[in-house]
């Protein structure tokens, strides 16, 4: 099995990227949790800093169908946007996959489309089945490319990089 | 119509290789100027191949036909040669190291699974009675003899162990990027490797046998506490953190009577151990949380709530099915250890 993506350019050129191992994704992961977690904090400071200065009561504001909607999207977005918001415009690197030198590539090298970013994340939850995440390291054990559930639906491979 | 045409346009482009594999000049130019006149992808690919032709007609007509295919458009994809492994792979971090691992025992994969899959019968053996245990009374009964099992307990790890080692061990080498490490896993084998291992292994596997029979004595109410079983995995965890790999050298080298490495690979760094201890308890937390979450899926539930020793199955699984990349750490950290250049 090939542990480097090979493709083949238009001018019949070969180009070799070796492939992420499953240890330094998963290292990479457990960074961008850990930063997830520290916005997260400070969404929900920040949150109790507008309720206190507004002066507007904890179980009111929870009472409040509005806020606590307002609170629960941008929960949402935090956990569920962070990852297709950095492959988007930080060129398939998130804080964690920068750290450890790791880059996620459509199959072909190219830059990941914004449909390929939300559904590889979007799989993130098939690939936690049946319990932390071992559908995600029986795919990436046995795939040729290294590839999670989601990287095999969206047509994408991580990779790394020299930088 | 077009279907009879197009079965004699194939009979004849079958006719004419024939007749440029023949070495009459006469016929091999007339085939090569009925491919001219075929043109098209199977024409440019075989004219490629007879550029270089002993014959100057037949060479002139088809770097004829492989330029106007090119005017075409055409282009002739070289098949990818099969390239050798990289013989220098730069190890950044610890996570790159667990990643080589992997990709060791991918490159080898089904001798390493089918090896450690023969040698951990005696452990999937034991899974299976101890899961029928709620089913039958008797089992219950076997495992409360305890002098059965701790005799099993030492008979795996100091007879049976050295067995995996040499056989998995070498599996493993024959993964590696190193073409001298390859070649070595076809040299070593046999009764003599196989004492030696043994000699080797004896004080940690004789420890590690130590601190299950505890656990186990414990579970069997024959200790009161733990405690016992603390201690002797203190001394296995500095045994197997200072000098365990010295197993893994005996694996590596030709001539056991030649080198004896008994400090290396974790010499000097212990927070490599310390980590490896971490992810491997992610991973017997992720295999033995898996296999309780799609029991509970499955309708099996009511099975957990059973004894203890139902879930010294779980960990006896897990253990068969992570001893290869164990296995396949150690010898790679003391590969390293040997010389650091060498990957």
């Amino acid at each position: 099995m090939p542990q480097e993506l090979v493709i083949h350019t238009p001018e019949n050129a070969e180009i070799r990227v070796p492939l992420a191992g499953i240890f330094s994704r998963a290292s990479a992961f457990a960074y961008d949790i850990g930063i997830q977690m520290v916005i997260l904090f400070v969404e929900h400071l920040v949150f109790m800093t507008y309720l206190s200065s507004n002066r507007i009561s904890l179980g009111s504001a929870i009472d409040s169908g509005f806020v606590k909607g307002l609170y629960l999207i941008i929960v949402f977005l935090t956990v569920c946007g962070y990852h297709p918001l950095y492959e988007l415009f930080r060129n398939g690197q998130t804080p964690g996959k920068r750290s450890h030198g790791l880059r996620v590539v459509a199959l072909n090298g190219q830059k990941l489309s914004f449909f390929s970013s939300v559904l590889r994340n979007f799989l993130l939850i098939a690939d936690f089945l049946p319990f932390l995440f071992l559908a995600a390291v029986f795919s990436t054990l046995t795939t040729e490319r290294h590839q999670r559930l989601g990287d095999l639906f969206a047509g994408t491979v991580v990779v790394r990089t020299e930088e | 119509m077009t279907g009879s045409l197009a079965d004699n346009v194939d009979q004849r482009f079958a006719a004419s290789l024939a007749n440029l594999e023949s070495g009459e000049p006469p016929r091999r130019r007339q085939a090569i100027a009925f491919l001219e006149k075929l043109g098209g992808l199977r024409a440019f690919q075989v004219a490629s191949a007879l550029v270089g032709d002993s014959d100057p007609v037949v060479a002139t007509a088809a770097r004829r036909i492989c330029t106007e295919s090119s005017k075409k458009g055409l282009i002739l994809r070289n098949r990818v040669q099969a390239q050798p492994l990289a013989q220098k792979i730069l190890i950044k971090d610890f996570y790159q190291l667990l990643d080589e691992v992997v990709f060791i025992l991918r490159r080898n994969l089904n001798r390493v699974v089918m090896d450690s899959f023969l040698f951990s019968i005696p452990k999937f053996s034991l899974v299976t009675l101890i899961f029928l245990c709620p089913y039958f009374e008797g089992l219950i009964e076997l495992f409360a003899q305890g002098w059965i099992i701790f005799l099993a307990i030492f008979a795996y790890e100091v007879l049976w162990r050295p067995l995996i080692w040499s056989s998995t061990g070498a599996a493993v080498l024959a993964g590696f990027p190193e073409n001298g490490m390859r070649r070595q896993s076809m040299k070593i084998s046999g009764g003599r490797l196989y004492r030696k291992v043994f000699v080797m292994d004896l004080v940690e596997s004789l420890l590690y046998a130590m601190v299950l029979s505890c656990i186990y004595a414990w579970y069997l109410n024959y200790f009161s506490s733990l405690w016992p079983a603390a201690m002797f995995f203190l001394f296995w965890a500095m045994i197997w953190v200072d000098s365990s790999c010295s197993t893994a050298a005996r694996i590596m080298i030709s001539d056991p009577e030649s080198r004896i490495l008994w400090r290396s690979g974790y010499l000097g760094n212990f927070s490599l151990a310390l980590k490896l201890g971490m992810v491997l308890i992610l991973l017997y937390l992720m295999i033995v949380g898996s296999s309780i979450s799609l029991m509970w899926m499955f309708g099996f539930d009511a099975l957990l709530n059973g004894p203890i020793i139902f879930m010294l199955g779980f960990i006896i699984a897990a253990d068969a099915l992570l001893d290869p990349f164990v296995m396949g750490y150690r010898i790679l950290l003391t590969r390293l250890s040997l010389d650091p250049g060498c990957l």
